[in-house]
Order: structure tokens, then C-alpha cells, then sequence
């Protein structure tokens, strides 16, 4: 005969039936001859029984769609999710070594950014921020799958090509031009130098964005326009501009936006994706607080869609029409051109002497802000590690 | 089986079959992660993760176990990671006080108790064990979920925690043991089904 102690370690496996044939055989004699044996075993059976009795709860539906939607994101490649990582690192790296090259050199990073300032000193600050931004990098990552993506034989298809989403290379460059101007032209000929530079902007298919005259102390007529130019005619206006007198100032710069535009573009299907994900599950709410729960869900969805699309149109927009501000002065009698002065003059100095402050400030404080963002990196995924 | 083919048309990228495969498991998933940590919202999250990490590994699922087998060791890994999560969170102050600028002031932490409701619940039986449950260590809740509520195998417990038949027998023995402690502590059990208790134990 067993030992009660023997006996009890072996009785969760009697009742589960795992027991070898003469394990079984002596626990069972044990049993009958053992009431307190006999009742731990009614108290376990019991015990298991009760567990048995804890019913599944549902499965709230977001969670699948979550997945799903979380899932189409992704590829299948290994340790993915080690790269938003690094690229955070490297382009932290990036922005703070520019920064500290440029105040190495003496070269004040909010040159281009001071039109104003540049004209004065007769000279175009040297562009450190080059207007063509480095190639982005290739755009598989973070790409949906193709939403509409359905059978097992389509898979090796759809692999093939970059899911959903144009190649990178056929993407046009969205290129966006600004172009400023200051032309002094004979006093008296204002208006008509006016009227033609409009003609110009119009015969290139543009049109005046706005437009206004005023007249300084002085008693010179000054004359602006903002107008809007198909991106291929930018440099042609320009030049017609520059035949109405004299050129006092130029600045022209642009801003590389593909990359933004891009990434914006595969936001915008991902959030369609959902959408339509969002909009089945719809369909298969089985109660009123889940439609309300999806319903509230798709709204936020579909704000996000609509703010993104309105700011793809404006990239579109804003790359295809450059924008050129024109400002026609009377010539002045000559030494009679003051140097500005005055309260608002005054406040606008001091306002770029500030952000210069703030920029060499922030210079000064990159390297520590990477090595905090490291810090904070590495803490968040020790914290996130699974 | 049918499944193996899920998982071969998973590999290719075919989120449609990876979908078939979440809904074969999430609520085997789902509510283990939740009788594991007691939270719905936990259960949401560790689920989803848990899923998105399969989908993302499928890769290294070599197909010696099976894939049940891989899901739930997973599973409960990251189950067990939540609650030492949880614990490293929690164990730092309850008595504490709140610093604020302006001195401190005692912590106030919700009386469980203090809701009628809930206490009337509490008589609940269900409820009772599904407590019961959570208070045990986290080595014996995942024995008594993966086997009394989810009702697998030892074998496939034995895999799934990678350890030995023998380990799950001992292990899951004292499990029962130690829930049905706190059930009869609860006086759950009062109701003539153990008349004996621990009276002639041949210690």
C-alpha cells in the first residue's frame, strides 16, 4: 500500500487519467481503503471541476482588425522592427553633425531663411542647407500590403511588385519653387511695368495670387505681387521680370518635398485599408455600443484621410505652380534711399537676432540632445523588449 | 492538415490566410492572456502582440512542434512577461506618499470592497475562482489555465513550457492543490463537498 503523501502528489494525475496502468491500480487500492485520500481527491476533483466551469469571454472584434491592419504593414522580413529604431539614431546623428559642421565653419544655418537680412548686406548667405534634399531612402518599409489582396495564388505576385504603391523611381519629384524679386524701375513707370509683368504670369499660364500698391515716406510708388507659374515657365517669368529694370534683389529657393509627399501617400492607404477593414466589420456588429465603438473609430479614420489627402493636394498644387513675389519700386533719388529705421524695424531685428540665439543655442545643445534620445531609445526598448 | 497550408501561404504573405489563422486562435489567445493577467485591456494587447509577433517569426517556426504549440508558448511568454512587468511597475510605492511641488500627499488606492455591487458579486462562484486564480503564483495560473481552462495535453503543456512530462504532473498537482486552498479558504467549498479537509494526513 502507498503512503498518503505518496498517493496525494499523484492524484491530479489520477483524475486526468495520465497515470501508468499500475499506478493506477495502487493509488485506486490506496483509495479504498483511505477516506481522507478519498476526500482530497473529491476536493481536486471538484477544484478542476470548477475551472471547467469559467466560461470563455469574447474576443472584442477591434482586436482582429488591429492585427490585421497592423499586419498588412508589415513584411515578412526578420527584426524588422529594429529599423524605425536606427533610422531615428541615424537621422539625429545626421541633423546634429550638419549643425555642428555649419557653426564649426561659421557658417550661420539660418542663412537662407534671411532674405531680408541678405539683401541688405548685398550678399546671399552661402546655402548650407542644400535645395535639393538627398535621395530618400527606398520606401519598401512601412509600405501597406495591397488591402485588396485576396487569394493564396495572388501572393507571389503581389510580392513582386512593391505592394500597392507606385515604384519610388516613377514618382515624379515634387519640387516646390519660390522665387522673390525686387526690380526698380523709372519713377512714372510703375503702373505699366505693373500691368506688363501681370501679362507675363498670365501668357505663361499663371495667374496673380495677389496684388497691391503703396506709397512710402518717401513719396516712392511700390508696387507686389504674388502670382502663381506653371513649374516649367518659373525660370522664363523670372527672366521677363528682370527686363523691367533693374534687379535690386533675387532669391530663389526650393524645397524638396517627394519624400514627404510619398510618405504621405502610403499613410493615406493605409488608412484607407483600415477603413475598409473597419467598414466589414461593420457589417458583422453584432450590438448597438460595438457600432458606436467602430463607428467612432472610422470617424477618426476619416478625418486623418481627409486632412492627409488635402495636404497631398496642396503638395501637388504647391509643385506644380511655383510661386513668385515681385516687388516694383520706383528708382529713388540716388544717396536718398535710407537705410530702414524705426520702431517696427527695430522689433524685427531684434526678433532675428533671437532666433539666431535660439538656433546657435540648439547647436550648442545637439550632442547632448543625441545622447539623450540614445538614452532614451535604449530605455524604451529594454522597456518594450518581449 | 488544412492548417499547414494556412501557414505555408502565410510565409508567401497572404495576410488573407494569416487572417484565418487569427481567428482559429484568438480566443484560445485572447482569454488565456486574460485569466493570466485579470484585465480585458491587457488580454487586448498581449493578443494583438502576440499575433503581429507569430506573423512576423513565421519564418523561424521550423514546424517540429506544432504551430498551436509555438502559438501558445509564445503566449504565455509574453503573459509572463506582463506580470513581471507589472510587478517591477506596482512594487515601487503603495504607502509611499505622492511627491508634488508644494509637499506630499498620501496615497489613495480604490478600496475593491468599497463597491456593493462588487461585493455581492464576489459571493459569485465564478467570479470566486476566477480570483482564486489570479492569486496564485504565476508559475501554477499558467498550469491550471493552459490545462483545467484551456484543456490541452500535458505533452503539449510539457512543450509549450519546455519542460518535462514529470515537471507538469508535479507542477499541475500542486497548482490544484494550492487553488483548492483558496477556494476552501473563500469557504466555497462549504457546501458538504469536502467534509474531511486536511484531517489524517499521513504526514
Amino acid at each position: 500500500m502507498k503512503e498518503c503523501l505518496e498517493v496525494r502528489d499523484s492524484l491530479s494525475a489520477y483524475i486526468d487519467d495520465e497515470l501508468a496502468w499500475d499506478e493506477r491500480e495502487a493509488i485506486e487500492s490506496h483509495l479504498a481503503e483511505c477516506p481522507a485520500c478519498s476526500a482530497e481527491l473529491e476536493s481536486l476533483r471538484r477544484t478542476v471541476q470548477v475551472c471547467g466551469q469559467l466560461e470563455e469571454v469574447e474576443v472584442p472584434t477591434e482586436v482582429r482588425a488591429a492585427i490585421m491592419a497592423s499586419v498588412r504593414g508589415k513584411s515578412l522580413a526578420r527584426k524588422r522592427r529594429f529599423f524605425p529604431v536606427m533610422t531615428a539614431v541615424a537621422a539625429v546623428l545626421v541633423v546634429a553633425i550638419g549643425i555642428g559642421v555649419g557653426v564649426g565653419l561659421g557658417v550661420n544655418p539660418l542663412a537662407p531663411f534671411q532674405g531680408k537680412d541678405a539683401r541688405l548686406a548685398g550678399r546671399e548667405g552661402p546655402d548650407v542647407f542644400p535645395s535639393v534634399a538627398p535621395a530618400p531612402p527606398p520606401i519598401s518599409m512601412g509600405v501597406p500590403s495591397d488591402p485588396q489582396f485576396t487569394t493564396a495564388a495572388e501572393a507571389t505576385k503581389d510580392q513582386t511588385r512593391v505592394a500597392g504603391i507606385q515604384p519610388y523611381e516613377t514618382v515624379l519629384r515634387m519640387i516646390i519653387k519660390r522665387a522673390d524679386v525686387l526690380i526698380e524701375v523709372p519713377r512714372g513707370t510703375l503702373q505699366e511695368m505693373e500691368r506688363r509683368a501681370v501679362s507675363f504670369v498670365e501668357a505663361a499660364g499663371g495667374f496673380v495670387q495677389r496684388s497691391s500698391t503703396w506709397e512710402e515716406d518717401t513719396g516712392r510708388k511700390v508696387a507686389g505681387i504674388t502670382a502663381r507659374v506653371p513649374e516649367d515657365a518659373f525660370t522664363h517669368v523670372l527672366n521677363q521680370f528682370d527686363g523691367l529694370g533693374k534687379q535690386k534683389y533675387r532669391n530663389v529657393d526650393s524645397e524638396d518635398v517627394t519624400e514627404r509627399y510619398i510618405d504621405l501617400q502610403a499613410h493615406v492607404r493605409n488608412r484607407e485599408a483600415q477603413e475598409a477593414r473597419l467598414r466589414e466589420i461593420m457589417q458583422q456588429a453584432k450590438n448597438v455600443s460595438e457600432i458606436m465603438q467602430v463607428e467612432n473609430e472610422l470617424q477618426r479614420i476619416r478625418a486623418d484621410i481627409d486632412a492627409s489627402r488635402g495636404r497631398l493636394r496642396y503638395y501637388e498644387s504647391a509643385a506644380a505652380m511655383s510661386t513668385i513675389t515681385l516687388t516694383l519700386r520706383e528708382e529713388g533719388t540716388p544717396g536718398v534711399t535710407p537705410p530702414p529705421t524705426g520702431f517696427w524695424w527695430d522689433i524685427y531685428q531684434a526678433f532675428l537676432g533671437s532666433v539666431k540665439a535660439l538656433a546657435m543655442f540648439v547647436a550648442r545643445l545637439a550632442p547632448y540632445l543625441v545622447l539623450l534620445a540614445l538614452g532614451g531609445l535604449a530605455f524604451m526598448a529594454g522597456r518594450r523588449r518581449q | 492538415m488544412q492548417e499547414e497550408a494556412l501557414i505555408a501561404s502565410c510565409r508567401t504573405g497572404n495576410t488573407k490566410a494569416f487572417e484565418r489563422l487569427v481567428t482559429l486562435y484568438e480566443k484560445k489567445v485572447f482569454n488565456l492572456a486574460f485569466r493570466m493577467t485579470g484585465s480585458l485591456e491587457d488580454a487586448r494587447d498581449i493578443t494583438q502582440d502576440a499575433f503581429i509577433k507569430v506573423y512576423t517569426s513565421l519564418r523561424d517556426f521550423r514546424g517540429d512542434s506544432a504551430f498551436s504549440t509555438w502559438l501558445f508558448r509564445i503566449v504565455s511568454n509574453m503573459c509572463l512577461d506582463e506580470l513581471r512587468r507589472r510587478r517591477r511597475r506596482t512594487f515601487m510605492s503603495i504607502d509611499e506618499p505622492i511627491q508634488q511641488s508644494d509637499g506630499e500627499i498620501p496615497r489613495q488606492l480604490a478600496d475593491p470592497l468599497a463597491d456593493p455591487e462588487q461585493a455581492v458579486e464576489r459571493r459569485d462562484l465564478k467570479r470566486a475562482v476566477h480570483e482564486a486564480i489570479l492569486n496564485l503564483s504565476e508559475d501554477h495560473r499558467l498550469i491550471i489555465v493552459l490545462r483545467d481552462l484551456q484543456g490541452f495535453t500535458y505533452e503539449e503543456i510539457a512543450s509549450m513550457l519546455d519542460c518535462s512530462l514529470g515537471t507538469v504532473k508535479s507542477r499541475l498537482n500542486r497548482a490544484r492543490m494550492a487553488l483548492r486552498k483558496a477556494l476552501q479558504d473563500k469557504e466555497l467549498f462549504a457546501t458538504g463537498d469536502v467534509k474531511t479537509g486536511e484531517r489524517g494526513v499521513g504526514r
